[in-house]
């Protein structure tokens, strides 16, 4: 067999047999908080007429969100037919019970990626919902039809834990099995048969994923900066099959979910069979809100004084200037620093899309490169720099550090990254001259924000990357729009976003590692 | 395989000890491969090179790939680590190759093997033309100028690999597996070797290796295919062959060993408790039996499952393993170099000590598991069979889907085997069975001898260091592991 690629990315999904139903589960990360998002327009064109819209929608182009493609360069030209073409392959659909439904034809694809998502609600904070969340629909997926349909299609199943504002079950199966599979998926989600057996086991499972995610230092500092759940493992361990299945009566509804499917298929006759199974699943339950925060503070009890188990029902967010830390062992005598900075969309008071995120793209790409030439003057060259661009509209920006023994010349090399951007310049080719202007290299930055954007390209992938827009109240086409999106960037746009969102906007700063580092650069206090 | 790129990732390709531990469960039944026909636009210029196109629209991205057939297989001890040298100069000069048709330079990466060496990007469909040219520009004249600096780089990375308690193991293990002509498997080379290289000495080897003939150009992702047919033949068509420099390699032999080989690391990476033991064979290799290594493969996709017949006997019958999901076994095709791996994760126990323990396992997976697996057609059920095809074509499928996947497959097999190989993979895979299973742990396993190795951390070794050597386990250090005297 070839040898199998070292998976090397911080962020990459880490894997935990399941035994009983193939169902493994990928990285956990706390969910950002999303506006409560009413069923996505389609083409961003407004919603269809009737609340129920089973048959597939063909999104148009027409309006472009955000600014306008005015570049009419090779990257722009590319931008437009890559949307243009990519729409002519979508569909979307809504279920009679308001289940958001999209459907992607990508041809020559062997297989299918169905990506069954439940949206976060509003009172998700600190993850424990987002567990809540897992450990019910984890326990659902293993019951023994799912399981048979599974094997049946030959299919492999994860639960992804790592999107901001969702928890999902992501399947991958032959092209010939998505519609069985997928008339299963829905029975399973509408009526859930909790057994004990499966509960345990999805419970086992969940736990020892977030054993080891506490021993990894990257999700460690990830979970740090995101004010994720600190205590999950013990936390699971508290949730019986009686609450687990109150929490998923009280909260799950249809308007909570997004199907996609990505594939060698007809996207227009799948969306509209897709629409059909997934008619039955429960329409929304009031006050679900409440009842579900009620659920979590019984549950959070144990660990939670009354004001902490109240705080942690309100919404997720970034707190300006703020700076945390945690001790880990692994790292003797180095630490990572990351820092991260609100995604676009969580600043608009809820729009769905923010003029910022295509110069944000550009904007992180010109950072991480500042950002390496700085680092390496300042902590030498066995510090890795990290700078990853939001994904989508509502995931942060972030910048990590790894291994440095400096925190204090790290922090620095930072601010003063962001600092020279701030300041209209990016990093040159020169040796001579380690500064460019932004506009002399805006070209070069595009391409490669536009590479690190769709670097993936897989199918489960690009399902994800639909439901997240779903989930942030768009209609699924954030991902074919972004090309046209970067290409349209200017250097002003570039510089407005450095000083709005990474000078002088919040940000989020947390350190993990060696004691005495870590300890250290707390001391400083907030930026 | 990692890629080396700007950033300066390791080219080596390493074995994890806990990869498996980590992959994705998948538990697949029925379902014959059917027929596979991936659009691959297949063509060959006339100085030899081969072009594989495959076309996805999935992104706005396209993706090129030059692999050659050359590696640490094709040097001798004195010239190991050039193509290493070679890899990171011509890395040097793509990168700062700057074609008109492209916004800037280009973000590539390279990587060497034992058996291969590679150079790609991923780019903007719309900079892919720009891409092609500055590779062709940077193929048709390696640049040399930069070679003191690559030396320098090259050897801080052979001595930063004696700290690594992976590469350590690896080199210790294939040290006496390939004990012949262990340079071979060492892309990395010794520092001696990697100071030893001039312009001169690097020239033929280039011109020999790093040859159209030698090489096959991949383009993934989204293209126009006529297009990219002109484009090709337009940059590369000029590039020069010499098949006559290149040579022909011996076998390395099989048995890899003269005798059972016991060895124990006290690694410093491992937890206090946990202990590792790894049983190491030399397996077939694609060039000299494609048809083992096919049976190889099925054999890999029978035992994955994690309950299936082999992983549950071992777990049951040897004492105190971790876990089911700890045990690990396959085979790593290679063109010259394949292995086949057992290894298991146990929990230490003055009450049972490693040496002992190193034992049964050897005993229950070669004495027992594989001793009937040859001999007992029905060891494995036909349903069994048709779920190792079915998981081998799931993970082959997969690949095919994911962009990257595609490119490291292709590349992978066209340089380990040939494009025809991998597109007759499935039928082959189909046609195998029972008999083909027999008859390759026959000859790879009963008529062959294998390296022991356990993996414990130091202070558990410190206890159990006089029942070991007493074992006639020889201990692993920086200092003897490595080809090269350290």
């Amino acid at each position: 067999m070839r040898p199998a690629r070292r998976a090397a990315a911080p962020r990459a999904a880490l894997a935990l047999i399941a035994a009983a139903a193939a169902i493994s589960c990928a990285t956990a990360r706390a969910p950002s908080s999303v506006p409560s998002g009413e069923a996505a327009a389609v083409g961003a064109e407004g919603d269809p007429a009737s609340p129920v819209a089973s048959r597939a929608e063909e999104p148009r182009a027409g309006k472009a969100r955000g600014p306008a493609v005015a570049d009419a360069g090779p990257l722009g030209e590319l931008g437009r037919s890559y949307l243009e073409s990519s729409l002519s392959r979508y569909r979307r659909a809504r279920s009679a019970s308001g289940a958001d439904i999209a459907v992607l034809c990508l041809g020559g694809r062997k297989r299918a990626a169905l990506r069954a998502s439940i949206r976060a609600d509003r009172s998700a904070s600190r993850g424990k919902e987002a567990l809540v969340d897992a450990l019910a629909l984890a326990a659902a997926v293993r019951g023994p039809a799912l399981a048979a349909a599974l094997r049946d299609a030959g299919a492999e199943a994860e639960l992804d834990l790592e999107a901001p504002g969702e928890v999902a079950l992501s399947i991958s199966c032959p092209i010939g099995g998505i519609e069985a599979l997928s008339r299963t998926v829905a029975e399973a989600l509408a009526s859930p048969v909790f057994e004990q057996d499966s509960f345990e086991a999805a419970r086992r499972a969940l736990v020892l994923y977030e054993l080891k995610k506490e021993g990894d230092p990257i999700s460690r500092a990830i979970a740090v900066a995101e004010e994720g759940a600190d205590d999950a493992a013990s936390f699971l361990n508290r949730i019986t099959l009686s609450t687990a299945s109150a929490s998923w009566k009280a909260s799950f509804a249809a308007d909570r979910v997004a199907i996609v499917v990505v594939g060698d298929v007809d996207p227009q006759s799948l969306a509209e069979g897709l629409a059909e199974a997934f008619g039955a699943l429960p329409a929304r339950a009031e006050p679900s809100v409440e009842a579900r925060a009620a659920v979590v503070v019984t549950v959070a009890a144990p660990v939670a004084a009354p004001a902490q188990a109240e705080a942690a029902a309100q919404p997720a967010r970034v707190a300006a200037g703020s700076l945390r830390s945690a001790p880990v062992t692994s790292l003797p005598g180095a630490a990572i620093l990351r820092v991260e900075f609100p995604a676009p969309l969580q600043t608009e008071g809820g729009a769905a899309q923010s003029d910022d995120y295509g110069p944000m793209l550009v904007a992180i790409a010109m950072l991480g490169d500042l950002l390496e030439r700085e680092i390496t003057a300042a902590c030498g060259s066995g510090v890795r720099v990290v700078a990853e661009a939001p994904e989508d509209p509502i995931a942060p920006a972030s910048v990590t550090v790894r291994g440095t023994f400096d925190r204090l010349a790290a922090r620095a090399a930072i601010e003063r990254s962001i600092s020279a951007l701030a300041s209209g310049s990016c990093a040159s080719t020169s040796p001579v001259e380690p500064l460019s202007p932004i506009a002399s290299r805006l070209g070069r930055y595009k391409a490669k924000a536009l590479v690190a954007l769709y670097e993936g390209g897989s199918s489960p992938e690009i399902a994800a990357r639909v439901t997240r827009s779903i989930a942030a109240g768009g209609d699924g086409t954030d991902y074919f729009r972004a090309a046209a999106l970067i290409a349209s960037v200017g250097a002003d746009d570039v510089l407005r976003a450095a000083r709005a969102r990474l000078a002088e906007g919040s940000s989020a700063w947390a350190v993990v590692g060696d004691p005495s580092i870590a300890g250290g650069l707390a001391a400083q206090g907030s930026r | 395989m990692t890629p080396r790129g700007n950033a300066g990732y390791s080219s080596e390709m390493k074995r994890s000890l806990y990869a498996a531990t980590l992959c994705i469960a998948s538990i697949l039944s029925g379902g014959a491969i059917r027929a596979d026909s991936p659009e691959i636009d297949r063509f060959v210029l006339g100085n030899g090179l081969e072009v594989l196109a495959c076309r996805d629209d999935a992104t706005p991205l396209a993706r090129v790939r030059v692999v050659f057939k050359a590696g640490a297989e094709n040097l001798e001890a004195e010239s190991a680590g050039s193509l290493s040298l070679l890899e990171r100069l011509v890395l040097r000069g793509l990168s700062a190759s700057v074609d008109e048709r492209a916004s800037g330079p280009l973000e590539w990466k390279g990587y060497a093997t034992a058996e291969s060496i590679g150079f790609g990007a991923v780019v903007p469909s719309s900079e892919l033309d720009g891409a092609l040219a500055s590779l062709a520009s940077v193929l048709a004249s390696p640049p040399m100028d930069a070679l003191e600096e690559a030396k320098e780089a090259a050897a801080l990375a052979v001595r930063a690999s004696a700290s690594d308690p992976d590469a350590i193991y690896e080199a210790a293990v294939t040290r006496r597996l390939f004990s012949k002509y262990p340079w071979r498997r060492d892309s990395a080379g010794s520092e001696k070797s990697i100071r030893a290289a001039t312009a001169e000495s690097l020239a033929p080897i280039a011109s020999a290796y790093l040859a159209p003939g030698n090489a096959a150009l991949i383009v993934s992702g989204r293209f126009d295919p006529a297009a990219l047919r002109s484009s090709v033949a337009q940059r590369f068509a000029g590039w020069k062959d010499a098949p006559a420099a290149r040579r022909t390699v011996p076998a390395h032999p099989k048995p890899g060993v003269t005798r059972p080989t016991w060895l124990v690391y006290p690694d410093p990476s491992m937890p206090e408790g946990k202990g590792s033991v790894e049983l190491r064979y030399r397996g077939p290799d694609i060039a000299r039996d494609g048809a083992a290594s096919l049976a190889a493969d099925l054999w890999s996709g029978l035992v994955a499952d994690p309950n299936g017949r082999f992983k549950s006997a071992i777990f049951k019958e040897v004492p105190k393993l971790s876990a089911k999901d700890g045990i690990s076994a396959g085979y790593v095709s290679q063109r010259e170099g394949g292995t086949i791996s057992v290894s298991a994760l146990f929990e230490i126990d003055p009450a049972l000590p490693a040496a002992e323990r190193a034992r049964a396992f050897k005993e229950r997976v070669r004495g027992f598991e594989l001793t009937e697996m040859r001999s007992d057609p029905s060891y494995y059920s036909q349903q069994e069979y048709e779920a190792a095809r079915s998981r081998l074509a799931a993970r082959r499928d997969e690949e095919a889907d994911d962009p990257e996947g595609r490119i490291e497959a292709l590349a992978f097999w066209w340089s380990a085997a040939s494009t025809d190989y991998y597109l007759g993979y499935p039928s082959a895979i189909a046609a195998a069975g029972p008999k083909d299973i027999a008859s390759f742990i026959d000859a790879y396993v009963m008529k062959n001898l294998e390296v022991i190795a356990i993996r414990m951390n130091p202070t558990d070794y410190g206890r159990e260091r006089a029942s070991l050597s007493s074992s006639g386990f020889e201990t692993i250090t920086a200092a003897n592991a490595f080809w090269w005297p350290k």
